[in-house]
């Protein structure tokens, strides 16, 4: 089996002297939707964190697309492809929708930035109308829309996101899982860390159970979401 | 009752004065505030940068009448005004590089950086002793009117005078033509966009692909271009002491906190109620008063509430009451 599109292998390491992960592999296909679960204090937000560059690696590797970008840093990851939505502070509050989404392609040169930025506004119809709105007065799942959006500005290969459905109400979160499988069908990778385990992996391409830093289950979504083990201590029975 | 009169004594006394006072402190509280916003400290060194770039537009503006060139009916300063603000520029992206780009490396704590530009306060204080030293130094010339009291009598036949004197008509001019400047390159412009996201979301910009030392580079230079134009045409207005630059510091920061720290029109529309507040707490009213009731009513009072040696309380006093009751200001700065 050929290497997978973006792998982060065997990544040890922590923010300071204390690691957090152990060992710990990740990687997703193009178009495909991998999802990160598993208990408070798992790694999880870490584990991706580590993919993007945000903290420092003593073993391991991430690859993409063949190519060791262990050392680059995340802006410099940025431009190779891949896009970043952070949990939390993931957008500019005090700019209009517009200007985030301008904000977002800052690093293309390129002429097309008003077409991609009308390819957000098809996928999220909403931000058209509050285009001219400032990102801040928006409710919790506009804003998600928002920080997605942005990150997808630069027409990114890959798409990670960090928790998209915090704080926000179940009917907005099944409208962003939707909004999710579109953008991976578009032939974007997505790898994505969830609280709400069940409803993600049931739109996952591939899961990854992490406990204490370490892959504790990996298979594909619907598989997790049948193993009893797995639903009897990650979901609840 | 003689309402005329009386509405051309408050437009001479206070309106004029303080439309030019509050330009000129916008000119200096926006640099305050841009400061603040994308480098994310208090710049006590603003006043004395101010001193510094007006010093070398006095001598700038010396070394062109030396040379015969004059600005006709305008002050020559305004010849030598764009020498002196590419001298400004380059002497606070000194100091950003031998002194701040250190403690912005380091992650300093926003105090620290206080104290430290207190210290480059004192440098730039002594530095613009140095040059120009610390005598009293006019600068203007050309015609000293722009509206002449009496050409303002005999037109209108009114007792009380209404005097615009050039250097305050081109303040507001000056001050009116940088904040259009200024509102649309952050509005429009991509750098200026790419500004407010780095003083939104510092995190999220370096995200996006801003460079941030880019945006400091770019703040530093508006700042500092604004600096010496709020300072000249304060010169200009008043005359030029270094010291009183380091005491225009007060009024600049009330104005800034006022509009609330970080908001650009806050900072201007600060300016303007911090002018007012000076000039109708230390005016003498009595002259004003005098046409509005008899003048047996009055007595021998000034109606004057504090003498204009107290000013700087009036600063001082918007900056506490604003900090105790609103803190983040009108327009909800930091």
């Amino acid at each position: 089996m050929s290497e997978p599109f973006l792998i982060g292998q065997n990544m040890t390491g922590g923010y300071g002297p204390v690691d957090i992960l152990h060992d710990c592999t990740l990687a997703v296909e193009p178009g495909e939707i991998a999802v990160i679960v598993g208990p408070n204090g798992a790694g999880k937000s870490t584990a991706m964190k580590a993919v993007f560059g945000m903290l420092n690696l003593r073993q391991g590797q991430v690859r993409l697309g063949g190519e060791d970008i262990t050392g680059l840093s995340p802006q410099a990851r940025v431009r190779k492809g891949m896009g970043f939505v952070p949990q939390t502070h993931n957008i500019f509050t005090g700019m209009t929708v517009e200007e985030n989404l301008e904000m977002g392609a800052f690093i293309r040169e390129d002429e097309g930035i008003a077409g991609t930025m009308e390819q957000i506004y098809d996928l999220f119809p909403i931000l058209r109308q509050k285009r001219y709105q400032k990102a801040g007065e928006l409710s919790g799942g506009q804003r998600q829309q928002v920080a997605v959006g942005r990150a997808l500005m630069t027409k990114p290969k890959v798409l990670m996101l960090d928790e998209p459905t915090a704080g926000v109400s179940p009917i907005v979160m099944d409208e962003l899982f939707d909004r999710i499988i579109e953008i991976a069908r578009t032939g974007i990778s997505i790898l994505m860390v969830e609280q709400n385990a069940r409803q993600a992996l049931d739109i996952a391409d591939k899961g990854y159970v992490l406990v204490q830093g370490r892959n504790r289950y990996t298979d594909t979504g619907q598989a997790l979401l049948a193993d009893p083990d797995v639903r009897k201590s990650f979901l609840g029975g | 009752m003689d309402l005329l009169n009386a509405l051309v004594a408050f437009l001479n006394f206070i309106l004029v004065p303080g439309l030019a006072y509050g330009s000129q402190l916008a000119l200096g509280a926006l640099g305050i505030t841009l400061i603040f916003s994308v480098l994310r400290f208090s710049n006590f060194a603003h006043g004395d940068t101010m001193a510094f770039g007006t010093a070398f537009v006095i001598l700038f503006t010396w070394w062109f009448q030396s040379m015969g060139i004059t600005a006709g009916p305008l002050p020559t300063a305004l010849l030598a005004l764009p020498l002196g603000i590419l001298v400004t520029i380059a002497m606070v992206l000194a100091t950003d590089r031998a002194v701040y780009r250190y403690y912005r490396k380091v992650r300093a704590k926003p105090i620290i950086v206080v104290i430290v530009s207190t210290g480059v306060m004192f440098v730039m204080n002594g530095l613009v002793r140095m040059i120009i030293g610390t005598q009293e130094q006019n600068f203007t010339d050309g015609a000293r009117m722009w509206l002449n009291p009496q050409d303002f009598k005999a037109a209108t036949g009114l007792a009380e005078p209404l005097a615009i004197k050039t250097t305050q008509a081109i303040s507001v001019v000056a001050a009116v033509l940088c904040c259009i400047f200024l509102f649309w390159f952050l509005q429009k412009t991509r750098t200026g966009k790419s500004m407010r996201a780095y003083s939104d979301n510092e995190d999220l910009a370096l995200l996006s692909g801003i460079n941030p030392e880019r945006v400091v580079t770019i703040t530093w230079m508006i700042a500092g271009a604004l600096a010496c134009i709020a300072g000249t045409l304060y010169g200009l207005d008043k005359s030029y002491r270094g010291i009183v630059y380091f005491s225009l510091l007060m009024p600049m920061f009330a104005a800034a906190v006022v509009g609330g720290l970080g908001s650009p029109v806050g900072a201007v529309v600060g300016s303007f109620i911090v002018a007012f507040s000076e000039l109708i707490v230390t005016n003498a009213w009595k002259k004003i008063f005098g046409y509005l009731v008899p003048a047996d009513w009055l007595g021998d009072g000034l109606y004057q509430a504090l003498s204009t040696d107290y000013k700087v309380a009036v600063s001082f006093s918007i900056l506490i009451l604003v900090l105790l009751f609103r803190p983040q200001g009108i327009f909800g700065g930091k």
